[in-house]
């Protein structure tokens, strides 16, 4: 009589005790997990996973039965079958500590240890699995209440020895056990028949599914089941999985035991299902060392990590070299674990927002992710977003554009060694569009550098996606030179007014200067200091307003009041991306491509090779003598825009390139297009095909080659 | 607002670049809260200006700030669930919590976390996974 509750196996429902673990209620009921192998309880053995409430390979003799819990057979060395509905997941709280010392097991060495030194024990015995050893050293443990990470100064791996379980024919009949599962069984009043302890490798088991009889020597045992009793070796997996980091091992966890007697037969990895033959045939191809056999048999590289073949590999080697091979490389996890387990306490990258990320939604922006900023798409009507910059005034947030202060004595000097232009000649009050380029003169990014007054002082922009990394770049560049580097980019918010009626909306704020086109000067802007750039990106007159990013939004809704008869209307990415083609920009990484020289993407003339020695130049230098072999075009056609990487065709139906950037012009009634295009003989032809269409390739920019507009 | 953020507010600061030597020997206001953010930046919470310790230094009032108040229960809590950093005992410290770049000072009765306003909503919402 067990009465304490049932949980079903396979949909056979199977009583249990209070406190009983899944594998001894198996058991008594004549069950098994995998269907044979010696089981150990100590969570190591392979043989007892099973399929536990959805969750694949649960040790059974680890896990405490729970009335109604569903488990299922996970038959050794398959994978468990994937759920066709995705169970419902709750997210794995985490906690994290802090301690000089961590000892890791809780048997007599790890006791002593931590007696001496003062330090806490995590033990699987306590309800602390340790899942794996990472570096700082931090150990990762499984609780009932979720997963603890604990960050240390130092780990003492103490757990011990583990039962050596047999490799030979038959050792994967039901009825092998090690003596302590033995012992757990008949203190719970499992039967297990006619029972022989075997103390020296055996050199079989027989019996069709069950173990019938033992042969050990020359004397043949029969038997209902067998205590397998043959030794001990290292439970090393976490002191291996610490090499190199602050792990000291003590214990029989630490010592260096003489392996078994190498077997004939038998599986040696019951995980992977690979046997003395499977390494013996491993081994004559040449896989002679403990890695490059494991890697070959994958030997070690399932369930159990190796523990119950670890052993055997090092006496499968010893046998054929005389040289006893320290154990293969054990890396996390130690333990099975879930996805949720493993992902606990860990958060994907915050996407910033804009200061005006609550205006533009309350506008009914359509917000996506772009170039690492939460950034608004559309708004309502693009077409409409389109026109105003084209034939009005429109506003758009470009708060998201990498912003760098630069200040000392040498400041210019670091500049210069950035980018290939002579930065000496940016003078006071101007700006100047300058390309970053990596030593293999390949474009980092773009933007603007804009010097301040008569001092060493500059102000650089740089691309959207582009701040983070630009700021290690020009810090590691520069780490020689007397400058101050300062990433305002998250501190100042940006907006750009562009169209033909941008400086009326400007005069009626306030700002009735008159900026020439790549200047710059600190003015107010209804009351709001910012710094008013001159420049385009649309192809209109266009202002940029860089002001401190508190008052971003009551410097918009300025701008909205004062334009509202002028037209104004925001204008958001998707309108910005048309604009920006029909004039021909590039935004750096979506038209440029990881080998992009400023040369092939028709950009060289940013490139002074008289302004120094500057990041890349030796590689422009080197290029510049090999004949073109791409280079970034305009495209355009008569049908609708081709989707932006639509592979392009030579008329010969050779491969020519792909397109990058595509639009539909409503200004020229035209696609326009850019695109990488195979140059051959240094020449780009003049026509592809593109989805089945002419486009012929055109001088760039589409929209207003003479830049009247922009000008004003 | 969550019921366990005592208070989230935009703060007054002032950002400096300049030489390490010139930080080292600044003096600041007293009532100023000092954020050494690295040899050559520092962080001045509750300023809205302050004067250049060097000639070349770039002296940045700086509106891009959240201050998300705590009590040091909660602040422990914080820790605790989303860092894999110990706080300091009390002082200055910085790191990522709940996976956002923070800079934190461990007060007797209070801890202020601050964080760039652009990633603030973000630490609200991920502070509520963390404290509820």
């Amino acid at each position: 009589m067990i009465g304490s509750g049932e949980f079903t196996f396979d949909g056979e429902a199977v009583p249990f005790a209070a406190g009983e673990h899944l594998l001894t209620a198996l058991l008594r009921a004549g069950l098994h997990p995998t269907g044979g192998g010696t089981l150990c309880a100590e969570g190591h053995s392979p043989h007892c996973v099973a399929e536990v409430d959805g969750v694949a390979y649960v040790h059974t003799c680890q896990t405490i039965a729970r009335d109604g819990m569903l488990v299922q057979a996970q038959p050794i060395g398959d994978a468990p079958v994937l759920p066709s509905v995705a169970p419902s997941v709750r997210p794995v709280v985490v906690r994290n500590v802090h301690h000089d010392v961590l000892v890791v097991g809780g048997g007599e060495s790890g006791r002593a240890a931590a007696a001496s030194i003062g330090a806490p024990i995590v033990d699987a015995d306590d309800g602390g699995e340790v899942i794996g050893i990472y570096p700082g050293p931090m150990v990762v443990v499984r609780t009932d209440v979720g997963m603890v990470h604990h960050h240390v100064e130092r780990v003492v791996v103490a757990t011990g020895v583990l039962p050596l379980l047999p490799v030979c024919p038959g050792n994967d009949l039901m009825g092998l056990y090690t003596p302590k599962l033995a012992e757990r069984l008949m203190a719970a009043g499992v039967d297990l028949g006619r029972t022989v302890t075997v103390v020296d490798p055996p050199q079989r088991f027989e019996g069709g599914g069950r173990v019938s009889a033992v042969v050990v020597g020359d004397e043949r045992i029969e038997c209902d089941a067998v205590i397998v009793d043959i030794g001990t070796t290292p439970n090393d997996v976490l002191a291996r999985m610490g090499a190199g980091l602050a792990v000291d091992v003590v214990g029989g966890a630490a010592v260096v035991a003489t392996p078994p007697l190498c077997p004939a037969e038998g599986m040696v990895c019951p995980c992977n299902q690979t046997t003395m033959a499977g390494l013996a045939d491993a081994w004559e191809r040449g896989f002679t060392s403990m890695e490059l056999l494991k890697r070959a048999s994958l030997a070690g590289t399932g369930v159990c990590q190796g523990a119950v073949c670890s052993p055997y590999l090092q006496s499968f080697i010893a046998d054929r070299t005389g040289t006893l091979e320290a154990r293969f490389t054990a890396r996390p996890v130690a333990r099975q674990a879930t996805l949720s387990e493993i992902a606990a306490g860990r958060h994907h990258p915050a996407v910033p927002r804009t200061s005006l990320h609550a205006v533009h939604e309350a506008a009914g922006a359509t917000m996506d992710r772009l170039g690492g900023w939460w950034r608004p798409w559309i708004y309502s009507d693009v077409d409409a977003e389109y026109d105003a910059v084209r034939n009005a005034v429109s506003i758009g947030d470009v708060g998201t554009l990498g912003k760098f202060i630069v200040s000392g004595p040498d400041a210019e000097a670091a500049l210069q060694r950035l980018v290939p232009t002579d930065v000496s000649t940016i003078g006071p009050g101007r700006s100047r569009y300058i390309l970053m380029l990596d030593e293999r003169g390949y474009v980092l990014d773009d933007g603007m550098i804009l010097r301040e007054g008569e001092g060493e002082r500059f102000f650089m922009t740089l691309t959207s996606g582009g701040a983070s990394f630009a700021e290690m770049w020009v810090r590691d560049w520069t780490a020689d030179l007397d400058v101050r580097w300062m990433n305002v980019t998250m501190a100042m918010g940006a907006i750009n007014v562009t169209g033909p009626r941008a400086s009326e909306l400007l005069a009626r704020l306030g700002f009735e200067e008159p900026l020439p086109m790549l200047h710059h000067i600190h003015a107010d802007v209804a009351d709001v200091a910012c710094r008013v750039v001159r420049l385009s990106f649309t192809g209109e007159v266009s202002f940029e307003l860089h002001h401190p990013c508190a008052r971003s939004g009551e410097l918009w809704q300025a701008l909205l009041d004062a334009g509202a008869d002028l037209g104004v209307t925001p204008h958001g990415l998707d309108a910005l991306s048309r604009l920006r083609l029909e004039k021909g920009h590039i935004i750096v990484g979506q038209d440029s491509d990881y080998d992009s020289t400023p040369r092939r993407l028709r950009h060289d003339w940013m490139v002074d090779l008289d302004s120094g020695d500057f990041i890349g130049r030796h590689a422009i230098e080197r290029t510049n003598r090999l004949a073109l072999d791409k280079q970034l075009v305009g495209l355009e056609g008569d049908g609708p825009p081709p989707f932006e990487g639509a592979v392009a065709w030579n008329s010969d139906g050779t491969y020519a390139g792909y397109v990058t950037s595509a639009a539909w012009s409503a200004t020229l009634d035209r696609s326009v297009m850019l695109a990488w295009i195979r140059a051959v003989d240094g020449a780009v032809p003049d026509e592809v095909l593109v989805e089945g269409t002419v486009v012929r390739r055109v001088e760039l920019p589409f929209y207003d080659p003479k830049g009247v507009r922009a000008r004003g | 607002m969550a019921e366990f953020v005592v208070a989230r507010e935009l703060v007054a600061a002032v950002r400096i670049a300049a030489d390490p030597n010139a930080l080292d020997t600044a003096e600041w206001p007293a009532d100023a809260t000092e954020m050494r953010l690295a040899p050559d930046e520092v962080l001045l919470l509750d300023m809205l200006d302050a004067a250049a310790p060097e000639p070349h230094a770039i002296v940045f009032p700086d509106t891009g700030w959240v201050r998300f108040v705590l009590s040091p229960e909660d602040g422990a809590r914080l820790f605790e669930g989303a860092a894999t950093w110990p706080p300091p005992t009390l002082g200055f410290g910085q790191g990522a919590i709940a996976g956002i770049p923070a800079k934190v000072v461990v007060g007797p009765e209070r801890w202020c976390i601050v964080v760039q306003a652009v990633l603030a909503d973000d630490f609200e919402d991920r502070l509520g996974s963390v404290l509820t």
